[in-house]
């Protein structure tokens, strides 16, 4: 697990969000298609949720909950979660996590 | 139109949390945590012992002026979400209706329009009272049920459901407090059936909040009003989410929608918005002359709104 103060690139996110949907849907994180809807994967609303979740406490971060329906694929869900690494150190101090 | 004459909700006593239900239902405890911390739920309330027809009764026992215009009652008409829940000759709603006094009335249920059936049994009521011919004559909604199976207990992806229950009496006279001003519903067919749903699940995640705006613009815009101009929205209690994202995109506020009961009752089938609306009107929160929309969504898949000024 990496350190909570460790900002992650665009790259480690996607193959991180690629990586989960793969272990979800049974296939190799290569054959996960970045363009393709989660749902395609079997991905419902909840499963994406839980996905959001595991990365805001991994890297201590707050995802909108409301943005994640416009947010279908691996690479807009990359966009919003990489939006909630940005906006990171506007978090107040102390805050672990967010909603998810 | 027609009017509200009276609501009355019923909650049961055993308040059960969804950390319980949902190791029923196979969900590990992120997927709990969603359904806590995003989707609002918290416990659901339970009646262990108590039937179906117990639960309607004790919804219409909570009427104030039950005893008093009993005999005036002419229709009865239960909205289930559940096409079949009991083997034949067993009949709750006849049952409830004996237990009620209500014998003389014509009782029936409507079922295609799940959770959406109880706007439509009031919007039925309306029709029916107006032609009827007799000025005194009411019409009973009973909306809530039972939850006997696995499949019952939750709707996937959007709530865990309790079996609160709800009683409205409806008169077609307009004058008075709760006078309906409109009702909107619209159907998707292509979602109707278990097997057909499972497959359009990403279509329908599309077509749901395009659905449900387009049916509170469209109820609003039939009461000759904006939506903007609407006091507060009584949803079904799904996601609470899901209501916040809608309210962003149409621009309404969300704290005018009224999801306080989500953590209490969980979704309760038809029997949400009733039991908003006595919630508000008992917490005071609800003033004459303010409007609100019933608003909700059926598995099927069903639209519907109901546009009333208090």
């Amino acid at each position: 697990m990496p350190s909570q103060n460790h900002l992650p690139s665009r790259e480690e996110v996607s193959a991180w969000l690629a990586e989960r949907v793969a272990r979800h849907a049974r296939l190799r994180p290569q054959d996960v298609e970045a363009d393709r809807p989660l749902t395609d994967y079997g991905l419902d609303s909840v499963s994406v949720f839980v996905l959001c979740g595991e990365f805001e406490d991994r890297h201590r971060v707050q995802v909108e909950p409301t943005s994640v329906w416009e947010h279908p694929t691996v690479r807009t869900l990359t966009d919003l979660l990489m939006e909630s690494v940005a906006a990171r150190d506007t978090l107040p101090s102390g805050t672990s996590g967010g909603d998810l | 139109m027609s009017r509200f004459v009276e609501i009355a909700a019923h909650l049961p006593p055993v308040s059960v949390p969804i950390t319980e239900i949902g190791r029923e239902l196979g969900m590990d405890s992120a997927q709990l945590r969603v359904f806590h911390r995003i989707f609002g739920f918290s416990h659901v309330r339970l009646a262990p012992g108590a039937s179906q027809a117990d639960l309607m009764v004790a919804a219409v026992s909570a009427l104030p002026s039950f005893p008093e215009v009993r005999h005036r009652v002419k229709y009865v008409i239960q909205a289930r979400t559940m096409p079949t829940a009991f083997p034949y000759p067993l009949n709750p709603l006849h049952e409830a209706c004996g237990r009620l006094g209500l014998d003389h009335a014509v009782a029936f249920t409507v079922t295609e329009h799940a959770c959406a059936g109880g706007l439509l049994g009031v919007h039925l009521c309306g029709e029916m009272l107006a032609t009827d011919g007799d000025p005194d004559a009411l019409g009973l909604v009973l909306t809530g049920e039972k939850i006997f199976t696995r499949v019952a207990k939750r709707v996937p992806g959007s709530s865990i459901n309790g079996e609160g229950t709800a009683a409205a009496l409806v008169s077609a006279a307009e004058q008075g407090r709760d006078r309906i001003l409109a009702y909107a519903s619209r159907a998707y067919p292509q979602f109707h059936g278990g097997e057909e749903v499972e497959r359009a699940t990403a279509e329908f995640q599309q077509v749901y909040p395009e659905a449900l705006a387009e049916i509170l613009t469209e109820v609003a815009a039939k009461a000759g009003m904006d939506l903007a101009d609407v006091d507060f929205i009584l949803p079904h209690n799904v996601a609470k989410v899901s209501w916040q994202r809608l309210c962003k995109q149409l621009g309404y506020p969300a704290d005018r929608v009224f999801l306080d009961n989500i953590p209490i009752t969980g979704h309760c089938f038809s029997a949400d918005g009733f039991a908003a609306y006595r919630a508000l009107v008992d917490n005071g929160r609800l003033k004459p002359g303010q409007h609100y929309i019933m608003a909700t969504a059926g598995l099927g898949a069903t639209f519907a709104a109901t546009l009333v000024r208090h």
